[in-house]
Order: C-alpha cells, then sequence, then structure tokens
C-alpha cells in the first residue's frame, strides 16, 4: 500500500506525468459514467450508435447532437463517449493478454536456455517477421468483423515484444546469486521462474505495458477505419473517423465544412493515446531501478 | 566415527569451445559426522565447484563426469532431479560468498526463510512456518526478530544478511552444512562472530560442515581436519594438528609460509612464485610443478596420493618411494 501512495505522489509531483494521469483519469470517468452522460437509445445494446435521422450529409452541431452527427446522422457525442468504453477494453484486454503471453513464453525461453530457448525464440522471430498492422488486418479478416476477433488479432501478433523483453532480463537474472541459493534450498522450477525471477524482472514488461496501451488503442482504431475491425454502427473511435472519410476534404470552396466529422474522433484518439504515452513515460521513471535504490524508507 | 558425506574420485570437468577445463579432477575425501571439514587453495582451484558438484547444481557448461558422492550411504550422482531438489535445503543446505546480493531482493528475510521450511514441508502452515522462521531469526543472533523478519535484505548489513542466510540454510535441520567462503566478504570483527555463530550451532544441531575459504587463520581456528586444494586435485589432506605443524606438500607448505604471523620476525611476507595455471592449461604430471622449488625429473608424472602417517596423505614425489 504504501508502494502505491508512493507512485502516486511521484506522478502528482511531475507536471507531464501529471497531466497524463488527469487525461486518462477523464476518460476512464467519461468511460464510467458512459450510462449517464449519454443514456443509450437501445438499453440492451448501448454500444449501438443511435441514428438522428436517414439522410447521408452529416449535420453541425446543435443542441441535440452537441458534437454534432456524421454520416448517415449517427451521433458524434454517442460514440465518442461510449468509444472510450470500447477503447479500455480493446486496450486493456490486448495488452493483459499479450503482456501474459510474452512473459510466460519469453521466461520459459530464457530460464531454460539451450534448445527450448532456441525453438521458442526462432517461433517469436516468424510472428515479427511480418508487419505488425499487415497481419492484424489479415488475421481479423480472417476471423470475420467485429470487436472480440480484433482483439484476438492484436494479441496474437502483440506478444513478441514483450516475451523478447522477459527473455533478456531472464538471462541475466537466472545467474544471480539469489536463484542459485532458492534453488540450493530445493525450491521447484516453476517456483524460481515465477515467484523468485519473475518480481524482479517485471518492471520493464509494465512499462512496455503502459506505453503500448495508446498505440494498441490506435490500432484497433486503425482496423476499425479500414472495415476490418468493429461491425457497422458500433461506438468504436475507428469507426467514427471511418464515416468521415468521404466528408474530410469538405465540400466544393468549404474545405472545412464538415470539420466535426474527423476533429472530434481523431482529437479524441490523439488524447486518449498521448495520456497513456506521458503516463507510461512517468512510470519509467518511476520504476527505474536506479532511481529505487536512492529511496530509503 | 561414521563417515556423513564420502566423495570418491569426483570429476567435475568444464566443456569449453577452447577445450575441457578439468576444474574438480579425482577429487576424493570424506566428512565424518559431526565434524568441520575445511577445503583451502588459492581462487580457481575448485573449491566452489566441489560444493556445487556436491549439491549437483553445477552451472552449465560444467558437468560430473565421474566419481561417486556418497550420502548417508546413497550415491548423490544417481539421484533423480527431484530427490536431489529434496535433498537440497533439507539435508544438505548452502550458504555462499556474497551475503549482499545472495537474498532475493524483492521479498522480506521472514518470507524467504519461512519459504524454505514450506517447500520441503507442505503441510506446515504458513503461519507456523512464520514463527520458526522467527525462532531462527533470534538464533542466528538478530535483534528484534520479529520486527527484523519483515525487513527486506536492502535494509540490512552484510554481517546481518549472512545470519539470515545461515538461519535459512539451518531452519530444515540438515545434516551437511556447506559454506562457501562465508565470512570473505566481511570484515574481521563479523568475520568472528559469524565464525562462532556457526560452531554454536553445528554444536546444537548435530551438523557437520563443509568450510570452503582461502583464509587458513580461519581453518585453524575452527575445522578438525583440513583438505588442501591446487589445480583441481586435492594436494593433501589430514586434521588440522598435522597439517599445520608438518605440512607436506611444498604447496602446502608455501601457504602457510605466506601467512602473516605474530611469533615470527619477517621482514618481508613469503609468497608463491607464479600464480594458478589457467583450467584449460595444466602442466603434465604435477600440477604444481611449475611453482615448485622442490620440483625435479619425477614430476612430469602425475604423483599418486600417499598415506604418510595415520590419516594424512599427500599427494607429491617427495613421498612416494
Amino acid at each position: 500500500m504504501n508502494e502505491v501512495l508512493w507512485v502516486l505522489k511521484r506522478l502528482l509531483k511531475n507536471p507531464s506525468s501529471c497531466l497524463g494521469l488527469v487525461i486518462v483519469l477523464f476518460f476512464a470517468l467519461v468511460a464510467i459514467f458512459a450510462p449517464v452522460i449519454a443514456p443509450p437509445e437501445y438499453p440492451d445494446e448501448p454500444y449501438l450508435l443511435p441514428k438522428g435521422g436517414w439522410a447521408v450529409e452529416p449535420s453541425p452541431p446543435s443542441p441535440d447532437h452537441p458534437f454534432g452527427t456524421t454520416e448517415g446522422q449517427y451521433d458524434i457525442f454517442y460514440g465518442i463517449v461510449w468509444g472510450a468504453r470500447t477503447a479500455f477494453k480493446v486496450g486493456f484486454m490486448t495488452v493483459i493478454f499479450s503482456a501474459l503471453i510474452g512473459v510466460v513464453v519469453g521466461a520459459i525461453s530464457g530460464y531454460f536456455g539451450g534448445w527450448i530457448d532456441e525453438i521458442i525464440m526462432r517461433i517469436t522471430d516468424i510472428f515479427m517477421a511480418f508487419p505488425f498492422l499487415v497481419a492484424a488486418m489479415v488475421l481479423t479478416t480472417i476471423l470475420g468483423k467485429g470487436l472480440d476477433k480484433v482483439m484476438i488479432a492484436l494479441i496474437a501478433f502483440g506478444w513478441m515484444g514483450y516475451a523478447r523483453l522477459i527473455r533478456g532480463s531472464f538471462l541475466s537474472a537466472k545467474e544471480e546469486l539469489y536463484v542459485l541459493a532458492a534453488k540450493a534450498i530445493g525450491v521447484s522450477s516453476f517456483k524460481i521462474i515465477f515467484k523468485h525471477i519473475l518480481p524482479n524482472t517485471i518492471y520493464p514488461v509494465i512499462i512496455q505495458a503502459s506505453m503500448s496501451m495508446g498505440s494498441m488503442v490506435v490500432t484497433a482504431s486503425a482496423l476499425s477505419f479500414l472495415g476490418v475491425g468493429a461491425p457497422d454502427g458500433y461506438a468504436d473511435w475507428g469507426q467514427m473517423i471511418s464515416y468521415a472519410r468521404n466528408w474530410i476534404v469538405g465540400a466544393p470552396g468549404e474545405a472545412l465544412r464538415y470539420w466535426y466529422t474527423f476533429v472530434y474522433p481523431g482529437g479524441t484518439i490523439a488524447l486518449f493515446v498521448l495520456g497513456w504515452n506521458l503516463l507510461g513515460d512517468a512510470i519509467r521513471d518511476i520504476l527505474d531501478p536506479k532511481l529505487r535504490r536512492i529511496r530509503v524508507r | 566415527m561414521k563417515k556423513l558425506l564420502e566423495v570418491l574420485n569426483l570429476k567435475t570437468y568444464f566443456f569449453l569451445e577452447e577445450g575441457v577445463g578439468k576444474a574438480v579432477d579425482d577429487v576424493s575425501f570424506f566428512i565424518n559426522e559431526g565434524e568441520i571439514f575445511g577445503l583451502v587453495g588459492e581462487s580457481g582451484c575448485g573449491k566452489s565447484v566441489t560444493a556445487l558438484s556436491i549439491m549437483r547444481l553445477v552451472p552449465s557448461p560444467g558437468k560430473i563426469v565421474g566419481g561417486k558422492i556418497i550420502f548417508e550411504g546413497e550415491n548423490l550422482l544417481e539421484k533423480s532431479y527431484e530427490e536431489m531438489r529434496d535433498i537440497r535445503g533439507r539435508k544438505i543446505s548452502m550458504i555462499f560468498q556474497e551475503p549482499m546480493v545472495v537474498l532475493n531482493p524483492v521479498y522480506s528475510i521472514g518470507f524467504q526463510i519461512a519459504e524454505a521450511i514450506v517447500v520441503h514441508y507442505p503441510e506446515v502452515s504458513w503461519d507456523e512456518a512464520w514463527e520458526r522462521a522467527v525462532y531462527m531469526i533470534e538464533k542466528v543472533g538478530i535483534p528484534n526478530p520479529r520486527r527484523r523478519a519483515e525487513e527486506y535484505p536492502y535494509q540490512m548489513s552484510g554481517g546481518m544478511r549472512q545470519r539470515a542466510m545461515i538461519a535459512m540454510a539451518l531452519i530444515n535441520n540438515p545434516r551437511l552444512l556447506i559454506a562457501d567462503e562465508p565470512t570473505t566478504a566481511l570484515d574481521v570483527t563479523v568475520q568472528a562472530q559469524i565464525l562462532e555463530l556457526m560452531e554454536r550451532l553445528k554444536e546444537e544441531y548435530k551438523a557437520s560442515i563443509l568450510f570452503i575459504t582461502h583464509d587458513l587463520s580461519i581453518i585453524a581456528e575452527i575445522s578438525h581436519r583440513v583438505g588442501v586444494m591446487y589445480g583441481g586435485k586435492i594436494v593433501e589432506v589430514g586434521d588440522v594438528f598435522s597439517i599445520f605443524d608438518r605440512p607436506l606438500h611444498p604447496y602446502t607448505f608455501g601457504l602457510l609460509n605466506s601467512m602473516p604471523r605474530l611469533d615470527k620476525e619477517e621482514k618481508r611476507l613469503y609468497s608463491i612464485p607464479g600464480s594458478v595455471p589457467s583450467l584449460l592449461s595444466f602442466p603434465q604430471g604435477c600440477r604444481f610443478k611449475d611453482r615448485c622449488d622442490k620440483a625435479f625429473s619425477l614430476c612430469d608424472k602425475e604423483p599418486p596420493l600417499v598415506e604418510v602417517e595415520s590419516g594424512h596423505f599427500v599427494q607429491c614425489w617427495l613421498f612416494s618411494k
């Protein structure tokens, strides 16, 4: 508990990390209170965007639609509020599961070494040989439309970084004397890996995870924008930008006529990613073992 | 007296790209029950590898290629991985040279000591294990044990950590304690305290100790029998009095002479010329011959281990007919 308080205190000391924390907290609040901020029109399916009419052309902000409506009269405000939930869901799920897979794979690889390491690392290399976005796109297309499919694809091609990271730490940590000491009291390999070495090597993974929250959400949005992600009418930021695609150029003589269709969702994504990156940076500084040493309780 | 551990013709080689390093080559010795056996030698002569071989924890690319390690009548080299894991920490435990890095930085010392119990006795509840850990911390002379148990290694001094390590090693009442230079990293006053503690606990727990060090004064103080190691071989074994009063092997002689003494006045401390040859390039025959002032023609052949007086063995051509 002391530890958490201490981390929080340091987070609040630095203006940029403070800003990151505020942004992320703001989005978290929006996501939590989505039903209050934007009451769903169809309570059974809150993620379905309400339509304000049947016209194709977006309409500018009005009291009914504070951020205006996008192509097909989908309400932008509603999409952004409920899209925050989608973003957190996608971000957390993909980061947690890819980190989990990466950590287990990397830990086993680094600890045992030899041919086990060789095989696992070559498999990792194969996964890394595909460009991330293209691979995720192809896999999503194969699996079909839907946010769960997007997450599976992102996890399937997102774990390798963690695996390499933790393997590297394990390669050096397994030579530490405390590992030998643990072996000398008869601790099993499984426990040595997950109980003794992992807590000493997990910090880079936490940092990496917090930094990649933003990029995972961006990639999921990109997939939605490309039309292989969220289903039509689903509250998702990438989807919102996808609707703006035809209207970005505006009308003849009035380039910014439909600015609201892309500024709101685009700005939201940028802000969300910025928040996580600032937070990730701050966490990296805080968890830096060299800085931690100095601290006296 | 009953033999607790007997090492017979142990060979532990390191298979490197440059060749085979014979870190432990044909080493034999035994340890009686309730005895402290001192193993001395310079750095790099195979003392630690001998210890790790007994634990079957030789790091890769090292391998035990031959010999027997008889412990309580059973050959440890024939044990399976699981059987060996059961023996480690319960029947044989080990303490190490660097107390500063030997404890896991993320767990309190109480946790680590209690874990040593639970690993071997899963039926013991955590609270009970914790209580025993606190008791043991008190036993090794750490004041305020209940509070100290909750502290992390970084909050303790080297001496305290070594005490914690001893507590961890002795908590399951092992038959044999392997102490690999346990006092080398500590300052002299703490050294004396740790030695005294080990002797006391040895009596109390009826354990034997394999004490590895390069410090002859420590050996003289605590051990009953001594083995002198050089270049992966034991060149002289005997009880502590015969080794110190009547050293036979020129290497033992050199070691004793290079020890500062109060009862003799000398201008300059003696030192054995040269340094330990690399594992990969031991000379043919006696491995000490290049540094030995008594070397002669026979030394190009490997000397046999001969018993010069009862229980006092030496491996040198000077003493074999």
